[in-house]
């Protein structure tokens, strides 16, 4: 045992190998941190899109309180929605972010496009979720306030 | 072929490589069947959505009847009023009149039977009780809201036409006013089982309190049992309406289910409007009607 310990033949080549196994090691974690990180993060985010489904369940175009508009909307899908922006006519409304929990109902209210509604048109709506799912439709402003 | 396998060289790569594509596979394949759990299961919300679409239909439900029954003596020119309470006119979507009544007189004897109107003026129903037994069943009078009072009752006057004036009887076997009223009925014209979420009420005519031209009544919000709020495929739900708007915690119109299975949405239509009732399904589906409370 003496004898061996004291032969020196070889070390660097264990000591390479050992630091080989541990920069190995150490990669591979990393790697897996990262990868496990990259498919949470898909499957929270991204991935998730194709569980959302928004439902537009009311639009009110308000002629008596200056031309505001409420919309009611309603998540039915699998997953937590967050609607991040809309549109009308493909124009950008300003809007707070919305989370709508599984099952819920929520309602924004937003001013008209240019301040007022036009009785009897037809303004294309869009929202854009966070995780970029898209729910659109058309909505023609009635004659009286309804 | 034997030296090739005798050969060290290259093994720890190869088996590096093998190693690294098992641990690429587990995590390609644990994404992709994450994601094919995920698009199955909203595969079949969308299935069962289409599967579950809704109509929406204001119907006319029949009333209760109190029928009268009577011997009455009439003298000439005289006449006898008989009331039937109908309730909040605004929700009476029809009037159905039936009579079963002889005149016990002369041949040539007979009673008019008219009805008044909300201003109590008489209008003639073109029926004339003879001597021989008139018998009306569910005559339909258009406009039902012009012959309800401000009590809610509908008088049907029978006046003694007769020449004579001796006094000769009238003997009604039956007499009834059903008046009908408005309520909805959802139907699930599917084969996958529905469940209601909300009941939309949109005034399409402008309202002086424009805040209340859109309102809902919410299921959960109301405490309704899944029970009562489910369509089955194929099958209908009646929902009435209230003579009075009631609002539940949130301000949006309270729903009762008493006894169970009986929904009713506490909202009273205000006369005269147009409403769009509208359903939603907790699948996303809706459905509209709309009808005319004037």
């Amino acid at each position: 045992m003496k004898k061996l310990s004291r032969n020196r033949k070889a070390v660097s080549n264990v000591i390479g190998t050992i630091l080989m196994i541990l920069v190995v090691a150490i990669g591979m974690s990393i790697a897996f941190g990262y990868f496990v990180n990259f498919v949470k993060d898909y499957q929270a985010g991204r991935g998730s899109s194709v569980m959302e489904l928004v439902s537009i369940e009311d639009v009110w175009f308000r002629f008596n309180t200056g031309g505001n508009l409420t919309v009611w909307l309603y998540n039915y899908g699998k997953v937590d929605v967050t609607v991040s922006a809309f549109y009308i006519n493909g124009q950008s409304i300003d809007f707070n972010s919305l989370t709508i929990p599984i099952g819920e109902h929520m309602n924004t209210t937003v001013q008209a496009i240019n301040g007022e509604w036009n009785p009897g048109a037809t303004y294309h709506f869009k929202f854009v979720t966070e995780r970029g799912s898209v729910f659109e439709s058309d909505y023609t402003v009635p004659n009286a306030s309804g | 072929m034997k030296k090739l396998l005798r050969s060290r060289s290259g093994t720890a790569e190869i088996v590096g490589t093998v190693l690294f594509l098992v641990i690429l596979f587990f995590f390609f394949s644990n994404v992709f069947l994450w994601y094919n759990q995920a698009s199955r299961e909203i595969d079949q919300v969308i299935a069962d959505k289409t599967n579950s679409a809704l109509r929406i239909e204001a119907v006319a439900l029949p009333g209760n009847v109190t029928p009268v029954s009577t011997r009455v003596a009439m003298g000439q020119g005289g006449y006898e009023d008989f009331p039937f309470y109908t309730g909040n006119s605004t929700l009476i979507a029809d009037i159905r009149f039936s009579i079963y009544a002889n005149f016990i007189g002369s041949s040539n004897d007979s009673c008019f039977v008219q009805i008044l109107d909300h201003n109590h003026i008489p209008v003639d129903t073109g029926l004339r009780v003879m001597n021989g037994p008139l018998t009306v069943s569910n005559m339909t009078l258009s406009y039902p809201r012009s012959y309800i009072d401000g009590d809610g009752n509908v008088t049907i006057r029978i006046v003694d036409a007769s020449s004579q004036p001796d006094f000769l009887t009238l003997n009604i076997s039956y007499m009834a006013i059903c008046a009908d009223r408005v309520a909805l009925e959802v139907t699930n014209l599917g084969g996958t089982d529905a469940t209601l979420s909300r009941i939309w009420i949109v005034n399409a005519t402008q309202t002086v309190d424009g805040q209340t031209d859109h309102v809902y009544a919410d299921m959960d919000e109301s405490g309704i049992a899944s029970s009562d709020r489910l369509i089955a495929g194929g099958s209908t739900r009646t929902i009435m309406l209230s003579d009075q708007t009631t609002l539940a915690a949130d301000s949006s119109i309270l729903m009762t289910d008493f006894p169970a299975g009986n929904l009713t949405v506490n909202y009273a239509p205000p006369l005269g409007q147009m409403v769009t009732f509208r359903a939603l399904s907790t699948l996303g589906n809706t459905a509209a009607c709309t009808y005319d409370f004037s």
